[in-house]
């Protein structure tokens, strides 16, 4: 019905994503600089720079949403894509939740929207610029927050894979490498910097350094949320390709939710369990319909309502 | 107009060249295409030219001359431009006491013998001479004039325009004066002067990376198939010239003539002009043993002047008779639909677009590890950047090869410069500067990357000390041509063409900062901000134009040189090394074409 009041009404996508985008500002400005991969190198005392975030998050949350926007406009979804638009969305729900950070959310939401949008986008008319966005967005998404490295990962596997399926393994690892890039980069940029700011002159200093700088990124261990997020994403993609028809593909897609946040059990797990299993079913009932927006808009609201449970009840 | 076609063909059927059917044929093509049925017959390889020519001068009662034998008469000496006669299709051949023997591609009738005599101004005896006879004559008789047509009008046409002179007086006193002050500045406080250029020189490198950036994030947007207007019927096709310069090329003729016979046009509307420089006895003989179709024709390029690529495609322009015409190189190999898409897309734009420039890439890309880059960097070029250009109809610097022109605009705009060596670069730019518009279309020509070291760096350096020159050229008025164009097309020509040249520049300079920076910061007397600022740039700088060319490998289909993006720091140190070579060339040797050899892929 909400879809259908927006689509009839023709209230405009990007006015709306702007409205929600503002709302993450109170996030970001109360956000620990110290916990992102800018804090981490540059040692910034809390609140310093919040100001750069403040610009930046929104922007790169709007630009999330527009991505599904666009997402919408395109014709024709297949199940598989509807599929991954739900439990894109579910995943990363859960692992920004899991991560506590309350950007995270955002960031990961974000960082969803792009990849689907790219999968979407390339299944359609073998597009790979989609890369370039998603690619982009994962960039400014790890400068934020360390942990999205893993979930660029597991996003560059899923979309890989899905393009080898349809245009070989070469395209497939090309793809991922397109879409991964930008992060190691980041990441090397980021070490670069940290042994620069130490270095020394010599190598075997500067080599030290930067393997202490890669450890105070925080990227060696990826953390049960991000887990769950590459298990869900791995499964979404492969599970509909296999003979399991979609009763059965949405089933095993809630219990790998629900047992990812079982594992993960801690303070405030139950309500994200049960809105993300209820967000996860009612998207692939939903999913079987000609438009994705409802699904979309439940799963949008449903990741917000989360954001700012978080934020104001757990943090 | 039936019995002039009955004539020819029942000429040509009485003199057993052709059977009924295939008069029956080529009458079915006539109604399609509308063109002369001699044509049809000889460009669809039914009957040989010369002897259609011997048909008609026979059925028309006048001789026919061999001109190839014939003494050349300069026609600038009996008063005639030899473009008009191109056009016209007659030249004189033979001055007489009492007439002058003129040789004409058509049969002359009454009113046209008259206008021809009022020409020349003494009466004419016609004999008949095949159009590829005539043409061949005119160059080799308009000779020296000729020449200096094709070097030297442009300049004198438009000589703000030209790179006659790379510098006006005034650029070369602020080049001086700048220099001047960076040196005492230096002298004074060789650091933070320093500093402050290594600051300028990143914000340029930074500007045009992003830029770069920008405009393929546009391209990004446009998929080539977005807009393809339908293909137009035979009869509604226009007619077609196409131009290849060659000077040295024997060893890819016969490549070139296949790869040109497999465009799919209409012969009769095709003509090929294969301009060759007349000291080149070599590709000449080689086209001549080859046995080229009857679309195409030979044109001695005459000696003088500059001895550049865009000289000899003016000669072309001079005998070009088609509504649209296009460059190819002698290693080019389009894709057989091209001249049929482009066609659709000019049928549809509007008349301020002037020029299509198709997309180039590489056969040879899997040759070796310079041939992969290379690949790559056209993929990035011409499948983003060119299209983000249009998208956002910023100045287009067009591409060497595969640009199709509007022929009666390309003569307004005064044909190609022929002392700037990106000849083709400066025409986009000019092209914009007066208000037109350059297109691109989803279309391939696909090249022979250069796979030597050496070579390519002769060759880019060409191309950048040509971009010099284009940047000098249009920046001689830049308050003017910032009215004139917009200051948004101005800064987009500003970070195109003139920051490119300073970015590779910049390339070794920065890498070396770079390098010791991290190794040996303690050498550096440079202040810790102006390292930073360095540093970071280049890195940020770099690793867009890795993302950018991995992406580009990728919408081409290359997968398995995505990858190689990579590498593209080192491919761009080559750049730089050509860049200063390209510096040393705009100051000792501003016009100087360092030719590129093909064929040995």
């Amino acid at each position: 019905m909400i879809a259908t009041y927006f689509q009839q009404k023709r209230v405009p996508f990007r006015l709306i994503a702007l409205v929600v985008a503002l709302g993450a500002v109170e996030a970001v400005a109360r956000f620990d600089f110290n916990r992102t991969l800018v804090g981490s190198v540059f040692d910034l005392p809390l609140g310093t720079g919040s100001l750069l975030l403040e610009t930046f998050s929104p922007v790169l949350v709007a630009a999330a949403l527009l991505s599904i926007d666009r997402l919408c406009r395109l014709r024709g979804l297949n199940l598989l894509q509807r599929i991954l638009v739900a439990a894109a969305l579910s995943a990363t729900a859960l692992a920004g939740y899991l991560s506590t950070d309350p950007l995270a959310v955002w960031a990961f939401v974000a960082l969803a929207a792009m990849g689907v949008a790219a999968l979407a986008k390339f299944s359609l008319e073998l597009e790979e610029i989609s890369g370039l966005g998603a690619g982009l967005a994962a960039l400014g998404l790890c400068v934020l927050v360390p942990q999205a490295v893993w979930v660029v990962g597991a996003w560059a596997v899923v979309l890989g894979a899905v393009v080898a399926r349809s245009r070989g393994l070469s395209a497939g690892v090309s793809f991922a490498l397109v879409l991964c890039f930008p992060v190691v980069a980041a990441a090397l940029g980021m070490v670069g910097v940290v042994a620069h700011d130490r270095g020394t002159g010599e190598a075997s200093v500067l080599l030290g350094q930067m393997v202490d700088a890669v450890t105070r990124l925080r990227l060696g261990t990826p953390g049960l949320a991000e887990i769950a997020a590459v298990a869900l994403a791995l499964a979404a993609a492969w599970l509909p390709g296999r003979s399991f028809g979609y009763f059965r593909s949405s089933f095993v897609g809630t219990a790998i939710v629900v047992g990812a946040a079982l594992a993960g059990f801690e303070l405030g797990a139950v309500g994200l369990l049960a809105s993300t299993v209820a967000g996860t079913v009612v998207a692939f009932a939903l999913s079987s319909r000609k438009s994705a927006w409802p699904m979309i808009v439940l799963l949008y609201l449903q990741v917000s309502i989360l954001a700012i449970l978080q934020l104001h009840v757990f943090v | 107009m039936h019995t002039r076609r009955n004539r020819i063909g029942e000429s040509l059927l009485g003199a057993g060249l052709i059977t009924s059917e295939q008069l029956e044929e080529a009458l079915k093509v006539q109604d399609r295409t509308r063109e002369r049925l001699g044509d049809i017959f000889v460009k669809r390889k039914v009957v040989a030219r010369l002897d259609l020519y011997r048909v008609l001068a026979k059925a028309s009662g006048v001789s026919l001359i061999d001109l190839t034998l014939a003494n050349a008469i300069d026609p600038w000496a009996l008063g005639l431009d030899p473009r008009e006669l191109a056009a016209l299709g007659w030249a004189p051949f033979d001055v007489g006491s009492s007439r002058i023997a003129v040789a004409s591609s058509h049969l002359v009738d009454g009113s046209e013998r008259q206008s021809i005599e009022e020409r020349i101004g003494a009466p004419v005896e016609v004999f008949m001479t095949t159009e590829w006879d005539l043409v061949q004559y005119l160059a080799r008789a308009a000779g020296s004039g000729l020449s200096d047509l094709a070097s030297f009008e442009f300049a004198n046409r438009y000589p703000d325009l030209s790179a006659a002179e790379v510098t006006t007086p005034r650029q070369r006193l602020v080049l001086i004066v700048c220099a001047l002050v960076t040196a005492a500045a230096l002298v004074t406080s060789f650091w933070n002067t320093l500093a402050l250029l290594v600051m300028l020189v990143s914000l340029v490198f930074l500007a045009g990376i992003l830029f770069k950036v920008s405009a393929a994030a546009a391209g990004a947007r446009v998929h080539f198939d977005t807009f393809a207007p339908a293909i137009l019927d035979d009869a509604d096709l226009p007619r077609y010239s196409v131009l290849v310069p060659l000077y040295h090329e024997a060893i890819v003729v016969e490549e070139l003539i296949a790869s040109l016979e497999a465009i799919d046009y209409p012969p009769e509307k095709l003509e090929i002009l294969l301009l060759v420089e007349e000291d080149d006895v070599e590709t000449r003989t080689a086209i001549v043993r080859a046995r080229p179709p009857a679309t195409m024709v030979i044109i001695g390029v005459p000696p003088g002047g500059p001895a550049t690529k865009p000289k000899a495609c003016n000669v072309g322009l001079v005998f070009a008779t088609g509504d649209l015409l296009v460059i190819y190189d002698a290693e080019d190999r389009p894709e057989p639909d091209q001249l049929r898409k482009v066609a659709a897309l000019f049928n549809v734009s509007e008349q301020e677009v002037i020029c299509v420039q198709a997309a180039l890439n590489y056969h040879n890309r899997s040759r070796n590890l310079l041939t992969r880059m290379f690949t790559l960097e056209y993929s990035l070029w011409f499948d983003y950047m060119l299209e983000g250009l249009d998208f956002l109809h910023l100045p287009i610097p067009l591409g060497g090869t595969s640009n199709h022109f509007r022929t009666g605009k390309l003569r307004e705009l005064g044909g190609w410069d022929p002392f700037n060596v990106t000849e083709d670069a400066d025409l986009g730019i000019r092209a914009a500067a007066l208000g037109y518009r350059v297109k691109v279309i989803g279309s391939t020509t696909f090249e022979e990357a250069n796979s030597k070291l050496g070579s390519f760096v002769k060759q880019r350096s060409r191309w950048i000390k040509g971009y010099m020159q284009t940047a000098f050229v249009h920046t001689r008025h830049p308050v003017r041509l910032a009215r004139k164009v917009g200051i948004l097309r101005f800064l987009a020509f500003l970070l195109l063409v003139a920051a490119t040249p300073l970015a590779f520049l910049a390339v070794i300079p920065l890498y070396a900062i770079f390098i010791v920076s991290i190794f040996t910061p303690s050498i550096l007397g440079l202040p810790h901000w102006a390292i930073v600022v360095g540093d970071v740039d280049f890195f940020a700088g770099n690793t867009a134009m890795i993302y950018l060319s991995m992406v580009a490998g990728y919408r081409r289909g290359h997968f398995d040189l995505s990858w190689l993006a990579v590498l593209n720091p080192i491919y761009w140190l080559a750049h730089s090394v050509a860049s200063y070579r390209a510096l040393w060339q705009l100051i000792a040797r501003p016009h100087y074409w360092d030719k590129t050899p093909h064929g040995i892929a």
